[in-house]
């Protein structure tokens, strides 16, 4: 038994011994301690209180108009990356499903290889994120301006923008493919719902793969919860691509006091070099 | 001996985790997971030579000199610059300083090229500022993609 316990201990000991040198040696390789500690992890990443009740517009709705930031800080900092004030929803909190695939269609975002799916994602050409893009896979502030008759959203990220009545009309009829789709919206308490179909092909509703059909319905669910928060929560239903609804975890966004930018995506390298690289690794494609 | 099984086993494994979790390769930021190698850090020291300010990314280059004094021209990817400036980093600190020693926190490209995604850049007085997301330690979620 002693020799077994000793024997125990040696193996454990020289294991994390030569772990250890191995590690000591890649860092120093790698030059680590040349410079302090990283600007990582010293961001005041507290959320914003409630800051009391929503204000409303003379008619009686919650104003959603406000700068949003995604997130609970109502403002950004990369240094802040990985902390949960920083992102729309807490996955453990509130985990999300994923996209209910039909069988072909998860078979064909499987099929997608890593660089493919790099290449083709709309963060890396440049592509508008469109609707519910916009909300879902946007890390940028957006601006809203709730009027008497419609909700208009400014997006910094590539300084998109749609227009959307709030009387409650119905969708024309065969409305064209665009990026924002064609919503129209009304009141359902104090939450807007936007209805909007007709979504151009090209938008993804994620950053790995999930394509839509031409049928994509997506309706969005929108309420100032508090003077500082926004709450967003979209239903995408899909009958050529999913196998039922699909709704999101409600997502944060806060308030924000600071005017948008300008953001134009015109200087991406990355998709210049992806494709180089899928050259380098992968075979081509016949 | 039993004791020293006790004690000293459960510590030797516990050392052992916590120095993996500090030291083994983590994921990369999600958009530079094909192209950026996440588990590596690399700290390169040269001239700072020039300046792309423009969305999506900021781009920057660095002339570093080997032992041998021969000069790699080396170039980082940053975030936007709209996320650098509003996390405190202007362009003024990349413009004041052409031509002046930096030295770049980044991960390398995964083509073996002189290029990486960068963290932080440390500047000739001393700051060491950010200019992209965390690319050494795991991956943004819920829309943090820049």
């Amino acid at each position: 038994m002693k020799r077994r316990a000793r024997a125990y201990v040696f193996i454990a000991v020289s294991f994390f011994a030569g772990f250890y040198i191995v590690c000591v040696s890649a860092r120093a390789q790698n030059g680590a301690g040349q410079v302090s500690v990283p600007g990582f992890g010293k961001a005041n990443a507290k959320p914003l209180p409630p800051g009391g009740p929503a204000p409303r517009t003379a008619d009686g709705h919650p104003d959603l108009s406000g700068v949003w930031f995604p997130g609970k800080m109502g403002r950004e900092d990369l240094t802040a990356e990985g902390d949960s004030a920083r992102l729309q929803f807490d996955p453990k909190a509130t985990p999300e499903e994923k996209p209910p695939y039909q069988p072909w269609a998860a078979e064909r975002v499987k099929k997608l290889s890593t660089l493919d799916a790099e290449i083709l994602r709309p963060s890396v050409n440049c592509m508008p994120r469109g609707v519910p893009g916009m909300f879902i896979t946007n890390p940028y502030p957006i601006e809203l301006v709730l009027t008497k008759a419609e909700l208009i959203q400014l997006d910094e990220l590539n300084n998109n923008f749609r227009v959307i009545p709030t009387d409650g009309r119905r969708h024309t009829n065969d409305p064209d493919p665009a990026f924002n789709g064609e919503g129209v919206a009304h009141w359902d308490g104090d939450t807007l719902v936007i209805d909007t179909i007709a979504i151009d092909e090209r938008t993804w509703n994620n950053f790995v793969g999930w394509f839509h059909s031409d049928q994509e319905h997506v309706v969005e669910r929108l309420t100032r919860s508090s003077m500082n928060y926004l709450t967003y929560q979209v239903t995408i239903e899909d009958p050529k691509v999913l196998t039922k609804p699909w709704t999101s975890a409600p997502r944060t966004w806060s308030l924000g006091h600071e005017a948008l930018q300008e953001y134009y995506c015109t200087n991406n390298r990355e998709e210049e070099a992806l494709k180089s690289l899928r050259e380098l690794t992968e075979a081509p494609k016949k | 001996m039993k004791r020293l099984l006790n004690v000293v086993l459960p510590i030797t494994v516990l050392l052992f985790f916590g120095l993996s979790l500090n030291a083994l390769p983590a994921f990369a930021h999600h958009g530079f997971q094909a192209e950026f190698d996440g588990s590596k850090v690399i700290y390169i020291t040269g001239t700072l030579t020039k300046l792309e300010w423009e969305n999506p990314h900021a781009y920057f280059w660095v002339d570093a000199k080997d032992d041998n004094g021969k000069v790699t021209t080396w170039a980082f990817e940053g975030a936007s610059p709209i996320a650098v400036k509003r996390t405190g980093t202007v362009r003024a600190d990349f413009t004041s300083n052409i031509g002046k020693t930096v030295t770049v926190r980044a991960v390398p490209g995964k083509d073996g090229t002189a290029k990486g995604a960068a963290e932080t850049i440390k500047l000739p007085d001393g700051r060491e500022v950010v200019v992209g997301g965390k690319r050494f330690i795991g991956e943004g979620k819920g829309g943090g993609e820049n």
